[in-house]
């Protein structure tokens, strides 16, 4: 029965996906390699891959060093406005790509927020802060978008893990840092490792954020993808390059998830963790440096994004609400298909359904895995997760175009179960370790006490699992909240997000509306997460 | 008709056997232990019983009912988990509660009253509220037992319920168990590999080695009457000695034994074949007999000695109540017994 | 079974009584007006046909959109109205457009012959623009204003200018093409070479590049001739000004045409007849920024004060930029990585 919804997605998405992709297997309507033989003999998209790989591991391991200290803080700290810092730190993964430029542009760039300061602290001539429109401006972009992915990790499983433990480490006689080496860090590296495995293959696959921080002469293999797809109109050579991308992608998914069996710890969720108060012991100012660069990261750009929908540039730097006036004014209604508010009620409209759907799809993946145990199919299901957006936004294209999923090809249904089909993944890696890591027994004893396995899932499983499902169901949330490329192929008149009006606004030189509207963003996002997650800790208490 | 019945449970998993043609029987009110040492498959038999594991071949009998095609949730079946495997997320109340709830579905009201009756009966009144990592060990464990007993199961499975308590706590526990599972009068497979719990605690002890149940009787007849070479050293102290009958009268033969002939009883093959003379070292008399070995060391457990012999070769222990040294002659209290090699 | 076959023609009938017609048209061109100024005059003069753009994404996008979907079986786009001259010739392979009627489209009389770019008639101009570079008065010491292409090369403009890629934009690839059909296939390549330590960076699109240069990360940007008028109408400024080197801009003819296998071909011209009436074009300067190319249409007074036409408008034959874009295209992408 379990397998029903997964032959479903199999039909429905996998299949269109092969389609698309098995074109650049093809020649001339034969099997051939050719096509891949001829790509890995171009200098060019050699050029490609390797600066792709050099820019997704520099800028995974900047976002691991960036990201580990916030779930740390998250984890084992308390001070003032915890949950809303834990809501925020999902909002970078919403904005949409150009949001982020155009925040990093204003905030790091030559005539930047922090530039202007420094050169006018010391009286500079020329800006000192060039890190823009270089590699460094890339990797430090994606932290600002990934680091988040680690926070989020890192801090759920070691919230999950058994205090115990590390008492019993210091009983021994360890140091408090060798028993974060020797006893926190080894229990938390599933965690860590699959957050490297998502955050490698979102920047090995990141398309945008290179172009507009780097330019075109940082490009990622996915602009070749673009390029094929999109100018060249040459769809083979388009999907030859995607598998390429898949294959990479999908083989370090596959290696991760093969050694990741290892690390899989056993702990016994039981009693919770102990925090600590911030700046309670005077060793704790050594978070003040970190403190004050994430700030400077995450806030500096969304900040800056949030200034400039208060400006207008060419009239000095007077405060103004005329974006927002703008947005609200009916003359601008027909073009964001009605109004903002109808706008962020869509988004959140598709964002909350796409979180439950692939909360679903996700948990009866996890748990169609279980009874499978293979790698291989594992790594494969997260293809969409791993494929290039160019291809991913034609196998949709073909997807919806043909029964079954046809019947749903108008109103915000099509956007939400594309959505669910690209987020599921997510899910999935956030969930599966944990699952792997339940005692077996607890369910058997359930069952031994007369539940059926749907019941032994609903009530001991699915509980034991909620701190999981917590952090994906808000992932999800988040990346269906900024998601474009479904959109994009998939919205009918009337059916505008609220990236998708940020970007109306954008091609209308409307900017500082734009500005407006990804403020709106943020908040929304922000806000949402934010009651997400306090309601759902509350559950988890109240049930306790 | 017996309340519980195994018959030819089979079960591999790839090479291994964990159990090859497991058959017995426990009646209504009778606790049966199963004895082995680790990966005997003795926990796989117990699983099977459960519906947690399904054979290769063979059935389960409750109550005369074929119980293996059903799963686990459907056999009436409690079972106690070798770690506890209580619900972390759920308070001592919410587990013992679980089977009350989610199997029986019994109303609120009568779930709390089950609850607060069957905490009384395992002397854990007004843990209710507690959260399973505020528990013991010895506390964890009750509550493991009442929660199993709470849906008023057909048959009680212990897994090794005992095995991760301190060894004061273990006896005093094993007592406690066997008289309330006895009060119940609830028909118990208790899984273990301790010999000394199994005969102190079941009605009926059947003996595993390498998936095969070797033997099943009460705990005297075990001790006195073991039909197996392994079940004869596993169960107390053993003298074990290979021989070859030489000849067969009624009921007893003659074994030649490192060339010395030695009467035994038991069934005896034909003359001919090796077969071991079995005998406790209580069941040796020393002082005058028609028998000599030879003495090693003695070693002094507070009521006797235990001395270890060599009798011609062969090792032989013995007690006694003071230290030997040096020769002695021995004789048997009863004739030894015939084991097939 | 036989009162099936009799109520199905029924059926269709009630659906074609509600008739829609679907206009697949770039996001910008929904947002901007003239779309609703279109579908008011169309609806009143067809009463009861729906008119139904779907503009979720830029021209290119929504170009592979139509492709795509045809490729998947079929699609709803009656009419594509954006399609970029330099684009014609690949849509045209892909038998994206069905040949029009001239009969059925009067107001097609008042388009100068030099705007026709498609002389295989399925496609038909509605607007043209030109691609120049636009320059900020405050920050641009007024000696290094670009009068011509090779002073862009000067060292004095190192890093200041931002630049579209003309594999991913329409305005980056009208400057690539400008640049070859100025400096000849010889030349194109030395002046780019010079060019780039000038380059601060090339964006994916024109949005990026524009808000880039708002940001003030650059004081000259790749852009639209008709900058300076919308600066100057939509917010009373003059600060970005419009700058055409050597008296050059390329020359960008966006077009609309009538998709292969619409169901409503009368509707469809109709569609493309009223784009080109007088009312409608005179919408396009104030709404899509660029030049009507209809000669009926009068330019407003400070459009026709600030928005540029080039001295000299540059351009190439769309079938001799398809046949020789890809080349182009990779010789530029090796001297950007700099191979």
């Amino acid at each position: 029965m379990a397998l029903l919804p997964l032959l479903f997605l199999a039909l429905s998405f996998f299949l269109p996906l092969w389609q698309v992709l098995s074109q650049g297997l093809k020649a001339e309507g034969r099997w051939t390699a050719a096509r891949l033989a001829q790509l890995l003999s171009d200098p060019y998209v050699l050029h490609l891959l390797r600066f792709t790989l050099k820019q997704a591991l520099l800028s995974s391991l900047f976002s691991l060093a960036l990201g580990f200290p916030l779930g740390w803080l998250l984890a084992r700290y308390d001070f003032p406005g915890k949950e809303a810092a834990r809501a925020f730190t999902l909002v970078p993964f919403v904005l949409p790509p150009i949001t982020v430029a155009l925040g990093f542009i204003l905030f790091f760039g030559n005539s930047g927020y922090l530039n202007r300061f420094l050169i006018g602290l010391f009286g500079l001539s020329s800006p000192p802060i060039k890190v823009l429109y270089s590699l460094w401006g890339i990797v430090l972009a994606h932290a600002f978008y990934n680091a988040p992915v680690f926070a989020r990790f890192v801090s759920a499983a070691w919230e999950g893990l058994d205090p115990g433990l590390t008492e019993a480490a210091r009983t021994l006689g360890a140091r408090p840092f060798s028993v974060f080496l020797t006893v926190t860090l080894p229990q938390i590296l599933p965690a860590i490792l699959s957050a490297f495995a998502l955050v490698f293959v979102f920047c090995f696959l990141s398309f945008a954020i290179p172009l507009a921080l780097g330019g075109a002469r940082y490009a990622t293999l996915e602009v070749g993808v673009y390029l094929y797809a999109r100018v060249y109109l040459d769809q083979g050579q388009a999907a030859a390059l995607a598998i390429l991308e898949l294959v990479i992608a999908l083989g370090l998914t596959y290696l991760y998830i093969r050694g990741g069996g290892i690390f899989t710890s056993r702990g016994q969720v039981g009693r919770p963790q102990a925090t600590v108060k911030l700046f309670s012991r005077p060793r704790q100012l050594f978070w003040l440096p970190y403190l004050f660069l994430s700030v400077l990261v995450f806030l500096g750009p969304i900040g800056a994004v949030i200034a400039d929908s208060f400006t207008r540039p060419w009239q000095g730097q007077g405060p103004t609400l005329a974006w927002y006036g703008m947005l609200f004014s009916p003359a601008q209604s027909p073009f964001i298909g009605g109004s903002p508010l109808a706008s962020m009620a869509l988004s959140l409209e598709v964002a909350g359904m796409t979180a439950f759907l692939a909360l679903g799809l996700g948990i009866l993946v996890c748990w169609a895995l279980r009874r499978m145990r293979s790698v291989l199919l594992e790594a494969l299901l997260m293809a969409p997760l791993a494929v290039s957006s160019v291809v991913l936004g034609l196998a949709l294209l073909f997807a919806f175009r043909r029964p079954p999923l046809s019947a749903l090809a108008s109103g915000p249904w099509s956007i939400v179960l594309a959505h669910t089909l690209i987020v599921y993944p997510l899910v999935v890696r956030v969930i599966r370790p944990l699952w792997q890591g339940l005692d077996p027994a607890l369910v058997e004893a359930a069952r031994t006490l007369g539940a059926g396995g749907f019941l032994a899932f609903l009530t001991v499983e699915l509980p034991l699992l909620s701190r999981g499902i917590l952090v994906a169901g808000a992932f999800a949330f988040a990346l269906s909240m900024g998601e474009m490329t479904a959109v994009a192929m998939l919205s009918r008149p009337g059916l505008v997000t609220i990236p998708l009006a940020i970007y109306h606004f954008l091609s209308a030189r409307r900017f500082g509306a734009a500005s407006a509207m990804a403020t709106i963003l943020i908040l929304t996002t922000a806000g949402a997460v934010f009651l997400w997650e306090y309601m759902g800790r509350r559950l988890l208490r109240g049930q306790a | 008709m017996a309340k519980l019945e195994a018959r030819g449970l089979t079960k591999r998993f790839g090479e291994v056997v964990a159990a090859q043609d497991v058959s017995f029987r426990v009646e209504e009110g009778e606790l049966l232990a199963l004895l082995g040492p680790s990966g005997c498959g003795k926990t796989t038999v117990l699983r099977m019983l459960a519906g947690l594991t399904p054979p290769d071949r063979g059935r389960v009998l409750i109550a005369g009912e074929d119980v293996t095609p059903l799963p686990p949730e459907a056999r009436g079946v409690g079972l106690v988990f070798q770690n506890y495997a209580l619900f972390p997320h759920l308070t001592v109340f919410g587990n013992v509660a679980y089977g009350l709830r989610f199997g029986r579905r019994l109303p609120r009201r009568e779930r709390s009253r089950n609850v607060r009756k069957l905490l009384e009966l395992v002397g854990l009144s007004g843990y209710e509220r507690r959260r399973i990592h505020e528990l013991s060990q010895g506390e964890a464990q009750r509550v493991a037992l009442a929660r199993a007993l709470a849906p008023q199961p057909r048959v009680l499975l212990l897994d090794e319920p005992l095995s991760a308590l301190d060894a004061a706590l273990r006896v005093e526990l094993r007592g406690e168990l066997r008289e309330l599972l006895k009060r119940l009068s609830i028909t118990a497979v208790h899984v273990t590999h301790d010999q000394e719990e199994a005969m102190a605690i079941a009605d009926r002890v059947g003996v595993m080695r390498e998936g095969r149940l070797e033997q099943v009787d009460r705990p005297p007849e075990l001790y006195e009457r073991p039909r197996t070479p392994f079940v004869a050293s596993f169960l107390g102290r053993a003298n074990l000695w290979p021989g070859v009958i030489v000849s067969l009268s009624s009921g007893e033969a003659l074994v030649e034994v490192a060339g010395v002939r030695i009467p035994a009883k038991g069934e005896a093959p034909a003359p001919g074949e090796e077969v071991y003379v079995f005998f406790r070292p209580e069941h040796v008399v020393i002082g005058e007999g028609p028998y000599e070995a030879e003495v090693r060391h003695a070693e002094f457990l507070g009521d006797r000695w235990q001395v270890h012999a060599r009798f011609h070769r062969l090792p032989l222990l013995l007690f006694a109540h003071r230290a030997l040294g040096g020769k002695v002659q021995f004789r048997f209290r009863e004739p030894p017994r015939l084991l097939r090699r | 079974m036989r009162w099936i076959l009799g109520v199905f023609p029924l059926l269709v009938a009630g659906a074609c009584l509600g008739a829609e017609l679907v206009v697949y048209t770039y996001d910008s061109f929904v947002s901007w007006g003239p779309a609703q100024a279109i579908e008011e005059a169309f609806e009143a003069a067809h009463p009861g046909v729906d008119l139904v753009w779907v503009a979720p994404g830029d021209s290119s996008e929504m170009l592979a959109r139509l492709i795509g979907e045809r490729a998947a079986g079929g699609t709803e786009a009656d009419v594509f109205l954006g399609i970029a001259d330099v684009e014609l010739p690949r849509a045209l392979a892909q038998g994206a457009f069905q040949p029009y009627s001239p009969e059925s489209i009067p107001n097609l009389a008042h388009v100068p012959a030099e705007l026709l770019f498609d002389q295989t008639g399925h496609v038909i101009p509605f607007d043209h623009g030109y691609i120049t570079f636009v320059y900020d008065s405050e920050l641009l010491a007024e000696e290094l204003i670009p009068q011509s292409l090779e002073d862009l090369t000067r060292p004095e403009l190192k890093g200041k200018i931002v630049l579209e890629d003309p594999r991913t934009s329409s305005p980056g690839l009208s400057f690539l093409l400008w640049t070859i059909a100025h400096f000849g296939e010889e030349g194109w390549l030395d002046f780019w070479r010079d060019l780039f330590p000038n380059v601060l960076t090339v964006t994916k699109g024109w949005s990026e590049a524009y808000d880039m240069f708002l940001a003030g990360e650059a004081p000259i940007v790749l852009s639209y001739s008709t900058d300076t008028a919308y600066s100057y109408i939509a917010e009373g400024s003059l600060r970005y000004r419009v700058v055409t080197p050597d008296g050059e801009g390329y020359r960008q003819i966006e077009g609309m045409g009538i998709v292969s296998g619409t169901d409503q071909p009368e509707l469809a011209h109709a569609f493309l007849d009223l784009v080109l009436s007088k009312e409608i074009q005179e919408l396009i300067p104030t709404s899509q920024w660029m030049f009507p190319v209809s000669s009926e249409a009068e330019l407003p007074e400070d459009f026709a004060r600030y928005a540029v036409i080039p001295g000299h408008p540059v351009s190439l034959p769309p079938e001799y930029v398809a046949e020789h874009l890809e080349g182009w295209l990779s010789e530029w992408q090796r001297l950007l990585v700099g191979g």
